[in-house]
């Protein structure tokens, strides 16, 4: 309801999917790397709202995600195995701006632009579950796991108008977490991201 | 870095005292970090340490936590962390107070603490267990599993002890504290063995080896614990078996003491049967009365004619009367070879010793009188007196005897005498003495005897016969001889022999004569007619007997021809006939119904089952018997020749 609100005097709303690649950075409380970690790749989901700023080509944004992040490895001298498999939902906020936009008032016209897009985003998490030699375990409260993640994305990607009222549009996002608090002599994850995804926006303003 | 460790998941102890090996226990531990390792989300527990040098120190602690040994190893641990070390063989520290080996493992509670050091450099030792020793043969009252060999150098106490294969001990082995010990099974001992107490033998034991009993006891003889072997509990006594058959080379019994082998019991052989007094005593009473049977037989197949004139004058025996001798014969014969049969059939053991007579205890008929061995005394009324004179029975006083009977109680002995019944015994006597002289009572009633020869004894001094001479006697002036005694009645038999054949002859010669005198009287009857009237106290019958007319012709024919014929002239003729074998036969039937006639069965009897079984003894027997009798006819046929009558043969 309040996409739609936001759309009737924001212009465009947006929906999409697609890959991330998650990579968990990691460091005990000794300040040691876990070394051998590999990344996974998971689906993720998005959907949201653009609001052109003062007429111009910057636009903000304020969208909803689905990710799902996941990582494996093994410690060859000990002989344990480990892999992670966590579900996050979070919001994002940013501002991009759109290059090469193209003037598109009839529906029979068409075009490409770019756009550059900074973020931040802060995400909770839903499910998670820690395989340890091939024991389950679930990772809800568990430390590292039990905060907010927040995270700084930067986005590249282009728009394909359809015409005047679809947008096809494909991006690539890059991110990482950062850490909030103090987190002296303790352990610490940071999420390095890599998302490939494509979605559909309807600018509102002409969707009848 | 703060990292400590935990011990272990497995302890190995073992004990291996071969002597080819060191001693020592087996110590084989895991370690693993007590420190989870930091991940993602849930840590890690339990991690091993692989490939890491460290330095491991044992300390064995007794009950009051005192260190009794210590010593340290410096290791790494393997890919799976573990350390595999033997406690024992490690340096040993200042801090020991013995040396491993000499560690007393006496069943008090001991502890092994085991501390770690992660460097081998810098020590730093951390506890990493603390535990208390509670395996073999560190474990007290814990149960042993051990699947190969156990060796024990040392001492060992175990409270108790099942093996279930075969044990072998190579040394001595006690059973201390008067404990009993029990075998289920059989025991086997090689060597000698000692029993310093009682032998209890429940069931029936069989000893292979010879068996020496060594009882170092004394006491009285009348005390049953006075004797080494007790037999006792059953209502048997000893049974002896010996190998092979009876024979005077088996013992069954031998009897010896510090002077040498005293005597022995064995088996009787035939050599013993012949040899034996009452075998010979029997024999010859059995033959004694074959020989009369005999010359019966002869004399009943014998006839006596006077023949006067020219010519032989023969008349035949009574037939019946030869039959019946000839049976009486066989039913001797047959008596004999029953007895020879039963005798050896049932020869069984016989006693042997240097004693030499059988003996009874006799009283004394007066209790003042001495005897001494050898002294030759009279039996009175069954008292010992050395009057002979009156005396009942002549006898001698016993010197080694080898069965003494009529043991009189105990403390009353001197008023009996020991006196030899039969067998050989020597004897006082006075004068020259020749082998089978009899010995007889002196008359001086002093024991004393005098010897006499056969051929000059005289019936009555037969009841004065001691005995005989013993053939290895020597001649003596005086001094004791050994005399056979217990004999007297075969001695007594042997010269009614003599007597009865000197009878014998002299009932032929007068039934010859009464025969003689017949004939003549009939004959002079026929010639005389008043010859019967004038004749006293003749038997008138006899001289209507007829007679042969041939020889009173014959007579007649000499008178009236020769008148110069003198009586002297006439011949006295005796003829001696032969018996058949089928007389013998028919006797043989004839002494059936008279061993019948006496409730003897046939069937059973030795001698017809040997004529009905053994072939050609029939043959032999018959043979043997007309032998005898040919023998005994030509003994008298020889001596009738001496006499000077005419004698005829008619076989």
């Amino acid at each position: 309801m309040v996409l739609l609100g936001l759309s009737s005097v924001g212009q465009i709303i947006n929906f999409e999917t697609g890959k991330v690649l998650s990579r968990f950075d990691y460091k005990n409380s000794s300040g040691d790397k876990l070394e051998g970690l590999k990344s996974d790749v998971y689906s993720n989901l998005g959907a949201g709202a653009r609001f052109p700023l003062f007429n111009t080509n910057f636009h903000a944004l304020l969208n909803a995600n689905y990710n799902r992040y996941g990582a494996k490895g093994s410690d060859p001298v000990l002989g344990n195995y480990y892999e992670w498999d966590v579900k996050y939902i979070g919001v994002c906020f940013g501002f991009d701006y759109e290059f090469n936009r193209p003037e598109v008032t009839r529906n029979e016209q068409h075009g490409f632009s770019y756009y550059i897009r900074a973020a931040i985003s802060t995400e909770f998490l839903m499910d998670g579950m820690q395989n340890l030699n091939n024991q389950i375990s679930n990772l809800k409260g568990v430390e590292e796991f039990d905060r907010p993640i927040y995270s700084a994305r930067a986005t590249l990607g282009f728009n394909y108008y359809i015409n005047k009222t679809y947008i096809l549009f494909g991006q690539y996002t890059g991110g990482r977490s950062f850490l909030i608090g103090d987190y002296a002599n303790k352990e610490q994850l940071r999420f390095t991201t890599h998302s490939l995804s494509i979605g559909l926006a309807i600018n509102l303003m002409y969707f009848q | 870095m703060r990292k400590t460790f935990i011990t272990l998941t497995l302890i190995f102890l073992l004990v291996i005292p071969a002597f080819s090996q060191s001693q020592g226990i087996s110590y084989q531990a895991v370690i693993i970090s007590n420190t989870n390792q930091e991940i993602p989300g849930n840590d890690i527990a339990g991690n091993i340490i692989p490939n890491r040098g460290i330095m491991v120190r044992f300390s064995i602690l007794n009950s009051a936590g005192s260190i009794e040994y210590q010593e340290e190893h410096a290791t790494t641990t393997d890919a799976y962390g573990m350390i595999n070390l033997i406690i024992g063989k490690g340096t040993v520290t200042a801090s020991s107070a013995f040396a491993f080996t000499e560690l007393d493992w006496n069943g008090t509670p001991k502890d092994l603490k085991v501390d770690i050091s992660l460097s081998q450099s810098d020590l730093f030792y951390t506890d990493f267990s603390y535990q208390e020793l509670n395996f073999i043969p560190y474990a007290y009252h814990k149960n042993i599993t051990a699947t190969g060999s156990l060796s024990v150098d040392g001492k060992s106490t175990l409270q108790d002890l099942s093996v279930q294969a075969t044990t072998n001990l190579n040394g001595s082995l006690n059973v201390n504290f008067a404990s009993p010990t029990v075998l289920s099974g059989s025991l086997k001992v090689e060597k000698a063995t000692t029993l310093d107490s009682v032998l209890t033998v429940n069931s029936k034991s069989r000893l292979n080896g010879q068996v020496e009993i060594f009882a170092d006891i004394n006491g009285a003889q009348e005390l049953t614990d006075s004797y080494p072997l007790i037999v006792r509990g059953s209502s048997q006594g000893i049974s002896i078996k010996v190998d092979g058959s009876k024979s005077s080379a088996n013992n069954f019994l031998l009897f010896s003491d510090d002077g040498g082998v005293q005597g022995r019991i064995e088996g009787e052989s035939d050599e013993d049967v012949y040899t034996d007094p009452k075998y010979i005593f029997d024999n010859i009473g059995y033959t004694v009365q074959l020989a009369v049977a005999i010359k019966d037989l002869v004399s009943a197949s014998t006839s006596s004619t006077v023949c006067v004139g020219l010519g032989a004058c023969v008349t035949t025996p009574v037939p019946s009367l030869i039959i019946g001798a000839t049976i009486k014969v066989v039913v001797q014969a047959a008596q004999i070879v029953s007895y020879n049969y039963f005798r050896f059939q049932n020869a069984g053991v016989v006693y042997k010793t240097k004693g030499a007579d059988y003996a009874e205890y006799l009283p004394k008929a007066n209790l003042d009188e001495v005897f001494y061995p050898g002294d030759i005394i009279g039996i009175k009324g069954g008292y010992v007196t050395k009057k002979t004179d009156d005396a009942d029975l002549i006898m001698v006083v016993s010197s080694r005897p080898i069965v003494l009977g009529n043991l009189p109680e105990k403390g009353k002995e001197n008023a009996y005498v020991k006196v030899a019944f039969i067998g050989q015994a020597p004897a006082k006597v006075l004068g020259i003495v020749n082998p089978g002289d009899y010995i007889i009572a002196s008359g001086n009633n002093d024991g004393s005897g005098v010897a006499i020869s056969p051929n000059l004894i005289h019936p009555f001094q037969y009841q004065k016969i001691v005995g005989v001479a013993w053939p290895n006697v020597k001649d003596v002036p005086f001094g004791y001889v050994n005399i056979a005694v217990g004999l007297n009645s075969i001695d007594v038999s042997r010269l009614s022999m003599k007597q009865e054949g000197r009878i014998v002859a002299l009932e032929t010669e007068l039934s010859s004569l009464k025969d003689q005198i017949a004939k003549m009287n009939a004959a002079l009857a026929q010639l005389l007619p008043n010859y019967v009237s004038v004749l006293p106290n003749i038997d008138q019958d006899s001289c209507k007997t007829p007679i042969d007319t041939k020889p009173v012709n014959a007579l007649q024919n000499s008178l009236i021809s020769q008148s110069n014929k003198t009586d002297e002239q006439a011949e006295y003729t005796i003829t001696y006939h032969d018996i058949s074998k089928e007389q013998i036969l028919e006797s043989l039937e004839g002494a059936k119904e008279s061993f019948k006639a006496q409730g003897i069965d046939i069937a059973s009897h030795p001698f017809f089952v040997k004529m009905s079984t053994e072939p050609g003894y029939q043959e032999k027997f018959v043979n043997e018997l007309m032998s005898a009798f040919r023998k005994e006819l030509n003994k008298s046929y020889d001596r009738d020749i001496k006499t000077g009558a005419k004698v005829i043969k008619l076989f």
